[in-house]
């Protein structure tokens, strides 16, 4: 008979068409939005290595310039091209648009550009992140008295964490695509979207939240058996509706997801139980009408997907240097970042850290709704 | 006793819901719970289930204590809710089978009673519908199918015809005595005595969370004071012929508005000959004349002070 019932659940669940649009659909066009609005995009975002001149005083390099050619894209191509230049030549250059700005090194690197685009953006993160880094390293080298090759050295492995920092620590032959990210939260939108499924069978369990559920509740069944049963039938077709989108990023879109096909169903998996926890908590914990938490549940969704970087990307990197906790306490961010170790890193240090997080994330969520409607006998209906 | 509720104390923060409630079911009767609006009988019938917790009380059913795990005995109850309780997602077939299969196991066995359910309440050209498709009274038809598909020995039904057109209605209590017919006990819950009236073999009578009244109709009636009620048309009576009818033994009440004349009678009497021959005798013309014994609603109003429906 559990089968039964599950089967009918499915059923029911299927022709609440209002959610099977969220779930199947909206991802899916968010998805085709998100490819058409980057297509050409994507291109430029696929760094190429980005020409720039350098002016020094003696015309010669200097540590600075090694390490910016020592910064690489992949193995074997670099981020910046440098070019000692004269000044005059240098500037010529630039307003021939031949390089993305210069750099005139005195005592320090300054950088000049015509205009602002992403190439320029590059370069002059590297320098900014360079002078504070040396900024660092002579603090270090002044306080503690130490000879000046160790005081080297560090700044060696310093920059060397500067480099990986750009470089990303990735799988060697992967060009940065910084599209990708956008569609890694989709796929945790989509996760996200579980809240509504598990919200629907919070309210249809409870005697004091749907007729339904009072039906149920005097019927002879096992009422978590019968929630299991249901939300069995829930992530079934939660799981689908992820399936669906991964084929389609992947086999229409050409969105690369990676070659871990396990860990990928896995990360999306604990993803949709994530989801369905956490919106069967906001069903039981929050004491308003069913409308009104529904538009809660939404506002929530909707604001993880903001941190975790689905509409400005930059968001993403900000609370991950400002405010490294809001990023582990939504699932969104996890299921995101998951994805993006996924492609970007061999290791799986940061996916394991992200999945256990979720992990931790849905079982309490999923305790506190538990907590809620084990009960059987309600004070008012 | 089929369900024997004793001194049943609900309260819903501070007001007092059901107040010492007392209510004995007997086998194989259709029990009455005839109440205003307000009253407790959904509140009553959702402690009757382990629905809802009760402050004081104890509730038996089939002579077992009742308890949200006691599942031998939710297996034989059927309950129609006052609130159309269906998956909106789900045809009329569907919904049926779906909440049988909670009481049923065998797969034949509900496939074979989710139709028979659909026969009994005449939804055979609906069955493919979805709940909104529906016209209400075939909604709670619906309803009604859905919480007796099972056959369960003891049926509860919490106004199952409010919002429905009365031959709808008539229709519905037509079925509800053909359950009891074959054998099943039931609780009905209703405002409107009429219904209750025509149903029901015993009835218990609530106002405040309080049984004020229990038997059957007749009982009930004969525990007022007041017999038959007289109306006559009669035209240009004086405040003092009043009065002096009011004297004619065994009259309990005498009003007079838009020419009618409404006597009512104290228990038992006859007294039509009596008035007509004070009309006759003091030249009074009169027209139209009928009487009527009392309703469940004059029980109500003698006791309470006030009517059964506003
Ligand atoms: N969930 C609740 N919270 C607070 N008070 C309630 C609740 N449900 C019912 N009441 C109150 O308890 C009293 C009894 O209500 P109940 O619904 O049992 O009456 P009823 O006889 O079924 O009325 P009706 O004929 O309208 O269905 C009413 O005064 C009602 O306002
Ligand atoms: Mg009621």
């Amino acid at each position: 008979m559990a089968f039964q019932l599950y089967k009918t659940r499915i059923k029911c669940l299927c022709r609440n068409y209002e959610i099977i649009f969220w779930s199947f659909g909206f991802p899916l066009f968010l998805a085709i939005f998100f490819y058409m609005g980057f297509n050409n995009l994507a291109k430029g975002e696929s760094i190429d290595t980005i020409p720039v001149a350098a002016v020094t005083e003696d015309g010669g390099e200097n540590e600075f310039i090694r390490t910016m050619e020592a910064v690489q894209i992949t193995k074997d191509k670099r981020l910046f091209k440098v070019e000692l230049k004269t000044l005059d030549d240098a500037r010529a250059m630039l307003q021939n648009d031949k390089i993305a700005g210069y750099i005139v090194y005195s005592d320090k690197p300054v950088l000049h550009i015509k205009n602002m685009g992403i190439e320029q953006s590059i370069v002059k993160s590297f320098v900014d992140s360079y002078l504070s880094r040396k900024g660092t390293i002579n603090n270090i080298s002044n306080s503690i008295d130490i000879n000046q090759e160790e005081a080297n050295k560090d700044f060696t492995d310093v920059l060397a964490g500067y480099k990986d920092y750009l470089v990303d620590g990735r799988a060697g032959d992967k060009n940065p695509d910084y599209t990708l990210i956008y569609f890694y939260t989709i796929i945790a939108l989509t996760c996200m979207f579980g809240t509504n499924w598990g919200f629907r069978e919070m309210v249809d369990i409870q005697a004091n939240q749907s007729a339904v559920g009072a039906r149920i509740n005097i019927s002879p069944v096992h009422k978590m058996k019968l929630l299991s049963c249901n939300l069995l039938a829930a992530f079934t077709l939660h799981y689908l509706s992820i399936l669906f989108l991964l084929a389609f990023l992947n086999k229409v879109l050409r969105i690369e997801l990676g070659q871990r096909t396990g860990m990928i169903l896995l990360t999306c998996m604990l993803g949709s139980f994530c989801g369905i926890a956490l919106g069967a908590m906001v069903c039981v914990a929050v004491k308003t009408n069913v409308k009104v938490r529904g538009a809660i549940l939404n506002v929530i969704v909707m604001g993880g997907g903001f941190l975790s970087g689905m509409m400005i990307v930059d968001v993403k990197y900000m609370i991950a240097a400002k405010a490294p906790f809001v990023g582990y306490l939504n699932p969104s961010s996890l299921i995101t970042d998951a994805f993006y170790c996924l492609y970007y890193y061999d290791g799986y240090n940061r996916l394991f850290e992200n999945l256990f997080m979720l992990c931790i994330l849905t079982v309490v969520f999923g305790a506190v709704a538990y907590f809620e409607i084990r009960r059987r006998e309600y004070a008012s209906i | 006793m089929i369900v024997e509720v004793k001194n049943l104390v609900k309260r819903y923060d501070k007001l007092l819901a059901l107040d010492h409630l007392n209510l004995a079911v007997k086998k194989g009767e259709i029990f009455g719970l005839l109440g205003p609006n307000g009253s407790g009988k959904t509140t009553a019938i959702n402690c009757i289930l382990s629905l809802l917790k009760y402050d004081k009380g104890s509730i038996e059913i089939f002579g077992k204590p009742m308890r949200p795990d006691a599942y031998d005995i939710k297996k034989n109850i059927g309950i129609i809710m006052q609130n159309v309780a269906v998956f909106e997602e789900l045809t009329v077939y569907e919904n049926i089978s779906y909440f049988c299969s909670l009481y049923v196991k065998d797969k034949k066995e509900v496939k074979q009673l989710t139709e028979e359910a659909i026969v009994f309440v005449s939804l055979q050209d609906f069955t493919k519908f979805l709940p909104k498709k529906l016209s209400g009274g075939l909604l709670r038809r619906l309803n009604i199918a859905c919480g007796i598909a099972h056959k369960p020995g003891l049926i509860i039904l919490d106004e199952p015809t409010i919002a429905v057109d009365p031959q709808s209605r008539n229709k519905i209590l037509e079925r509800i005595k053909k359950l009891n017919e074959n054998g099943a006990t039931v609780i009905y819950t209703s405002h409107y005595m009429e219904e209750v009236e025509q149903l029901c073999s015993r009835i218990s009578i609530i106002d405040k969370g309080k049984v004020i009244a229990t038997g059957t109709k007749d009982e009930l009636k004969n525990m007022i004071s007041l017999g038959e009620k007289i109306t006559v048309e009669a035209y240009n009576l004086k405040e003092e012929q009043l009065d002096e009818m009011m004297r004619i033994s065994n009259i309990a009440q005498v009003d007079y508005s838009d020419n009618l004349l409404e006597i009512k009678s104290k228990k038992g009497k006859n007294n039509l000959i009596h008035i007509l021959d004070y009309l006759q005798s003091h030249d009074i013309n009169f027209g139209k004349i009928f009487t009527e014994m009392p309703t469940l609603n004059d029980v109500f109003l003698e006791i309470t002070g006030k009517e059964l429906r506003d």
